[in-house]
């Protein structure tokens, strides 16, 4: 499933001259960046956990208590410039470079096929739709008396 | 509820985030996850009391009042949110009781409240159980 973001971005899409931007999509976008910034240092930290860092040793690199190391890499609410600098720096002796990419004219792409999908469905979907005339029903499935799966009730196929 | 519009900016503000930390939980390589019920710290997500209840919930933090998405698990790393209750105190755009303290009626209500609508979308099936967070999720941190 994908889902339409022409009507949630049509203030962005208005240009210089356009409307305020809502605050609410403001808040959802400070989110998405709050959000961004915590999976990337979360991941920063598991890799290096691999080569024995521990929060207690990041602690003590960065002069912060257990608790405060918990916190930060528990949620993302949690996180500031200043932390999010002082992790980069325990964690892997790195700093932020900033780079951004445009919201508009993007193509859809939050579906991902997921393992409900069988092998033989993705095929179908890689194929152009034959004309109907040309359609061999033999190999249709008999419709089975069993009852959709969530997912097929929300519409995945 | 999170795609807008939005009766009020209050409702707006809070919900705007509440898609991005709905995103989140879709997007993210890894998530922090409490394992343990009334064990969490500052997890993004928890597994509820009663365990074998299999609700879940997603804990949208900031800004007060805190939100509370209620979820079960399809399959791994495919959840169902069905409810959602402000955390702490009550907010007008929303007739959700707060759900307060840990052990209050109303965290008891919303558990309950999660099942019945799972039961009316999908009565034919049972949330996924499993005795690990790799059951559930990929990417999960306890």
């Amino acid at each position: 499933m994908s889902i339409s973001q022409e009507d949630f971005f049509n203030e962005l899409a208005a240009g210089h001259s356009g409307p305020t931007i809502p605050e609410a999509k403001r808040e959802y976008f400070q989110t998405r960046l709050r959000n961004r910034l915590f999976n990337f240092i979360l991941a920063k930290f598991v890799a290096e956990q691999e080569r024995g860092l521990t929060k207690a040793k990041l602690g003590r690199r960065i002069g912060k208590p257990p608790e405060v190391i918990n916190r930060w890499l528990g949620a993302p609410s949690n996180l500031t410039l200043d932390t999010v600098s002082d992790l980069l720096l325990g964690i892997s002796a790195e700093e932020l470079t900033p780079q951004a990419e445009a919201l508009l004219h993007q193509d859809p792409r939050n579906f991902l096929p997921g393992a409900w999908i069988t092998h033989e469905e993705q095929q179908k979907r890689k194929q152009p739709p034959r004309p109907k005339d040309e359609l061999d029903l033999a190999h249709v499935p008999q419709k089975q008396n069993k009852a959709p799966s969530p997912l097929e009730l929300l519409g995945a196929k | 509820m999170v795609s807008g519009p939005w009766t009020s900016d209050e409702m707006g503000l809070r919900c705007g985030r509440l898609r991005g930390d709905l995103e989140n939980l879709i997007t993210a390589e890894f998530i922090t996850v409490c394992w343990d019920p009334f064990k969490a710290r500052n997890e993004q997500i928890g597994r509820l009391d009663r365990v074998e209840d299999e609700v879940w919930d997603l804990r949208s933090q900031k800004p007060k009042p805190g939100l509370r998405a209620f979820f079960r698990f399809a399959e791994k790393n495919v959840f169902m949110v069905l409810t959602v209750a402000p955390r702490s105190a009550p907010v007008t755009w929303l007739s959700r009781l707060p759900l307060l303290d840990r052990e209050s009626r109303e965290w008891r209500n919303a558990i309950i409240e999660c099942r019945t609508e799972w039961k009316k979308l999908f009565p034919a099936h049972e949330p996924i159980r499993g005795t690990h967070i790799n059951v559930y999720l990929t990417g999960g941190l306890l």
